[in-house]
């Protein structure tokens, strides 16, 4: 290998963009030439050196900031992609219906709310006219002698 | 790219507002300092790095590179040649490409005067060397070393930036690295001298 590609071929291991083979191909060269193995020393060094960077303002580094909060693009909606035509054509079915039942069947439409009497009664009463409902005087007069201690 | 800036940039086009703030933290100093070596000062170079960043801000929606700070790189190369020509100096960057890599252009005077990372760890003469020995360099060179040096940025996409070959960049890097040869050669016999 010529000191001229090994140069270049230094540059680019350093980079990262050599290959395997050209590394050891490399590595095989620099044991043997001082004078290559010298220029690799030289970007060591010069990379030791300039490892220690600026850094900009303060004030430039705020703007910076306050510029990306301020053109941040908005936050995007809850994703109901799926969700947006199905709940719309579950509401037009719905309307249909209530209009076709309301034309064809207006008795259907509605709720009826039906309250027995027993139901309006306190707890207590209920379960004893749940007991006694239905029956007739004289099975009243049965269970009333059925359950009658005679003091 | 790194998957935290993934992460990050899904987050900030997601809405959070804040989701970019540790990729400015992160990408400050390289990107600076590379922008600080090829303007003309401190004043300079915090515009630079801000504008870079505003337009980074507004077209992260187009954002499709592998590297985010290669791309900020890539904008801040376009503005300090903006700058240079609205400066009204008469060579471009791109311009002396052709020429031999011991030309001097217009770019030579953005030079930054301002701290050098060699002084700043110290003021050391070997710190001024190497600063003066970068700063006799063209601006490709000069581009080409700092990118490499400050950023880590492959040949590949160095030769992409400066619209040349991947050999026309190394034999930039080549030519650098050779000035910086007989001021490193001391520092380094000094130091292998100290080493037991």
């Amino acid at each position: 290998m010529k000191c001229q590609d090994a140069e270049k071929w230094i540059l680019l291991e350093d980079s990262g963009e050599l290959s395997e083979k050209q590394n050891n191909e490399l590595a095989g060269h620099l044991q043997r030439c001082s004078a290559c193995q010298e220029l690799q020393d030289t970007l060591i060094g010069a990379q030791d050196v300039f490892q220690i960077m600026e850094e900009p303002s303060a004030v430039a580094v705020q703007n910076v900031l306050r510029e990306a909060r301020l053109n941040a693009p908005r936050k995007k909606p809850l994703p109901i992609f799926g969700l947006k035509p199905a709940i719309a054509m579950a509401a037009s079915a719905m309307i249909g219906l209530g209009i076709f039942f309301s034309v064809f069947h207006p008795d259907k439409v509605g709720m009826e709310f039906v309250v027995t009497e027993t139901q309006l009664l306190s707890s207590e009463d209920q379960v004893v006219s749940v007991m006694y409902n239905g029956l007739s005087e004289d099975d009243l007069a049965f269970n009333f002698l059925m359950t009658y201690d005679g003091i | 790219m790194d998957k935290s800036d993934i992460e990050c940039i899904n987050a900030y086009l997601g809405g959070d507002a804040n989701a970019l703030e540790p990729m400015v933290e992160k990408y400050k100093r390289p990107l600076y300092s590379f922008i600080l070596k090829m303007t003309e000062g401190r004043e300079d170079a915090d515009e630079i790095f801000q504008e870079t960043w505003f337009r980074a801000l507004k077209n992260v929606h187009k954002f499709k590179h592998k590297n985010f700070l290669n791309w900020l790189f890539r904008i801040a190369h376009n503005l300090v040649i903006d700058r240079a020509r609205r400066n009204k100096k008469n060579v471009s960057l791109q311009s002396s490409m052709g020429g031999e890599d011991g030309d001097h252009t217009l770019e030579d005077h953005l030079a930054a005067p301002g701290i050098s990372p060699a002084e700043e760890a110290g003021g050391t003469a070997l710190g001024k060397q190497i600063e003066e020995a970068v700063e006799t360099l063209s601006p490709e060179q000069k581009e080409v070393f700092l990118l490499r040096m400050y950023g880590n940025v492959s040949f590949k996409e160095i030769a992409k930036l400066q619209k040349c070959s991947i050999n026309t960049c190394l034999a930039r890097m080549q030519y650098a690295l050779g000035k910086l040869r007989s001021i490193l050669k001391e520092e380094y016999e000094e130091l292998q001298e100290a080493m037991p």
